[in-house]
């Protein structure tokens, strides 16, 4: 009786877990397999999971899946190289219509990718140099990001600061935002580097936290701080409250987010500036660019997303409390108009 | 009746494990594949490697909380070696493997000499490993090109050799780390099972006093098993630094759990009830299996430390609950 019982179970679980894969609809115009011939599955695989860019990220990616019809699975376990090694490898088992790499070191990620390329699978990147002129390259415009927010310091600061800047080598991101680093270092002698640090361990805002706190200890007379990605600047500006300088010394970031825009619009924050795109945004081009490449549409190499500067005097002005109320009163921040093809559907009314 | 729970407490975990494989296959065929069982073997490698190594401290009542640190710092002193010393990758080798047996001979002596409890001793030593691995590069991952102290670049690069332990397949199939491991389990097994010195490890784990009695030299055995325990750890971490091409900071960061959990489950293979070679492997592949099975039906990726939970819970009960107790 019990065994019977097993069996029915297993079927019924077997059928629940198979039946999301059996229908496909067909989008008008589109090209196969976009016309409804199949039901096309694309794996997203990531090295960072945590953090609001991240998750934003992600929600993009699946709205525009969704939109399109496609089959999104996510792998990604958080800051694990090998683990996204592997990964690649189980989604060409899987075999899986495309493949989205989000993040990874290039050392690691080069060889799975250009396996996955060998075995018909088709491949893009965002912000992973996996050096293969195969797979398109997708990324926020970052020397300009990092550009538009140390410009900012530059004329908040009349060209000299003691600038404690927190980052992390290794990341492509974050080392583009960092040759901008370096050319403004360069062009105006005023601005100095005081100290480096900065982790990505988690939880990444605290842990950079107490880095930054022994930091302002020992070099009281930092004044600026740049740190390119919104984690570490939450965890620089949580230092400076626990510090009592927050109305001292001011923070310049890269990304931006609800928690962001609400630390931000406080009379007595510290954080001045930063410039980001919508990572929702990315996610949606990330998904339209592997869909073009499935259907065998042309993609280019090299897809960089432009950046927009927000000051927090700007954003206090203009009454925005929310990454909502941003799309709202930023149009342009909202979608990105690459990759835009009259047969995909994109998102009016949501994250972008 | 009985006979019947003796039988489910022997061959139930491997039932368990037979049936999975055959569901998945069933409602995926491409589970079935040869790259899929390799890709399960290879995802699991590195984690059934420090399962092996951590089981020999189980075997002798102790408990080696440092392998995963272990494994970290050999990942570290490998790239050191690697890319800012600029040496040969036969000395990044021969340093990490002489540091595993460093560590494992710390350790042992805290735990016989010093008379420091196995957990606590083993639990200091990670920490302190932990830390120690970002001295060296001041807490930065090391790669090539990346910036010194002095301002210089680092020349030196991972040599495709050493890359090739990691990322290399033979035959175009099988990855070499599952070699290495496969190797490993072999002769940890045989070790174990069948020659003498597995038998006093055994023997020692069971009853020490009782051993010591007959004349055994107990604590040199033990200093052994947290020296084998070090050293199985720092061929980890050469795999897997290998396997990532880069000295990240950021590796080793949940394989201690993973290990520990597999050779947890190792005791309900076979209703051996205690840690065995064969049983962390089978209970490291196993998670392995459910996994990629998991996820080949959709399973979204955030739920899976929730899945080796509930089979390391399961196969505890399984083992210490159903059997009437012995002493």
């Amino acid at each position: 009786m019990k065994l019977k019982l097993l069996v029915v179970l297993s079927i019924v679980l077997g059928l629940f877990f198979g039946a999301n894969s059996a229908l496909a609809k067909g989008l008008k115009g589109a090209p196969p397999p976009f016309d409804g011939s199949k039901k096309v599955h694309i794996a997203l695989i990531r090295q960072m999971t945590e953090g609001e860019f991240m998750q934003t990220y992600r929600a993009g990616a699946q709205i525009q899946a969704n939109l399109l019809g496609i089959k999104l699975t996510v792998f990604g376990k958080s800051m694990d190289n090998q683990a996204e090694a592997n990964f690649i490898y189980q989604a060409i088992n899987m075999k899986v219509d495309g493949i989205i790499i989000d993040h990874g070191l290039s050392e690691t990620m080069m060889k799975p990718a250009a396996d996955a390329v060998k075995a018909g699978i088709p491949v893009v990147a965002f912000d992973v140099d996996l050096k293969n002129p195969k797979i398109p390259q997708i990324a926020q415009d970052d020397e300009l990001l990092g550009m538009l927010a140390l410009k900012q310091l530059v004329k908040d600061f009349n060209g000299k600061a003691n600038v404690g800047y927190v980052s992390i080598a290794g990341i492509l991101p974050l080392d583009k935002r960092d040759r901008s680093w370096q050319k403004i270092k360069k062009e105006y002698p005023g601005i100095k580097e005081i100290v480096k640090t900065g982790t990505l361990e988690s939880p990444i805002a605290s842990k950079n936290a107490d880095q930054v706190k022994a930091v302002l200890l020992a070099h009281p007379e930092i004044n600026a701080f740049f740190a390119p990605y919104d984690e570490l600047g939450k965890g620089v500006v949580q230092a400076l409250r626990e510090a009592r300088k927050n109305d001292k010394v001011k923070v310049y970031t890269a990304d931006i987010s609800t928690q962001d825009i609400r630390e931000m619009i406080k009379s007595d924050s510290p954080w001045t500036a930063t410039a980001a795109t919508n990572p929702a945004s990315i996610g949606a081009v990330s998904v339209r660019a592997i869909a073009l490449k499935v259907a065998g549409v042309k993609v280019p190499h090299t897809i960089l997303i432009p950046p927009m500067l927000f000051t927090a005097k700007k954003l206090r002005k203009m009454q925005i409390k929310n990454m909502k109320q941003l799309r709202k009163k930023f149009p342009k921040f909202n979608s990105v108009d690459l990759l835009n093809y009259p047969w995909i559907p994109v998102d009016k009314k949501g994250l972008f | 009746m009985e006979k019947f729970v003796a039988f489910a407490i022997k061959y139930g975990f491997l039932i368990v494990m037979a049936g999975s494989f055959l569901w998945f296959g069933l409602l995926e065929p491409a589970f079935w594949s040869w790259s899929n069982m390799f890709s399960i073997l290879l995802g699991v490698t590195i984690v059934g490697i420090l399962a092996l190594g951590v089981t020999f401290t189980l075997i002798v009542d102790g408990f080696d909380l440092s392998i995963g640190s272990t494994a970290a710092i050999c990942v570290m002193v490998s790239s050191y070696v690697m890319v800012v010393l600029n040496l040969n990758y036969m000395y990044a080798i021969v340093f990490s493997i002489l540091l595993g047996i460093t560590i494992g001979l710390i350790n042992g002596l805290l735990i016989v000499k010093a008379k420091i409890p196995d957990t606590l001793a083993t639990l200091g030593m990670m920490f302190l490993i932990q830390g120690l691995q970002l001295i060296p590069s001041a807490g930065m991952s090391i790669g090539t090109g990346m910036m010194l102290a002095d301002g210089s670049e680092a020349e030196g690069e991972f040599a495709q050799q050493f890359l090739f332990l990691g990322q290399g397949r033979l035959f175009d199939l099988i990855p070499v780390p599952v070699v290495a491991f496969t190797i490993l389990a072999i002769v940890t097994y045989f070790v174990l099972q069948y020659t003498k010195w597995g038998r006093i490890l055994y023997a020692i784990g069971g009853n020490e006093k009782a051993v010591k009695l007959a004349g055994v030299n107990v604590e040199r055995y033990k200093i052994a098993a947290y020296v084998i325990s070090g050293t199985i750890s720092s061929v980890a971490g050469i795999l897997l630094a290998a396997r990532i091409g880069r000295g990240d900071v950021t590796s080793g960061g949940g394989l201690l759990l993973d290990a520990i959990a597999a050779a947890l489950i190792g005791y309900a293979v076979l209703g051996v009830k205690k840690p065995n070679a064969l049983g962390s492997v089978v209970g490291v592949i196993f998670i392995g299996m459910l996994l990629n099975g998991l996820t080949m039906l959709s399973l979204p990726y955030y739920t899976q430390d929730f899945i080796k939970g509930v089979v390391l819970v399961a196969a505890l009960i399984f083992t210490f609950g159903l059997s009437k107790s012995e002493i």
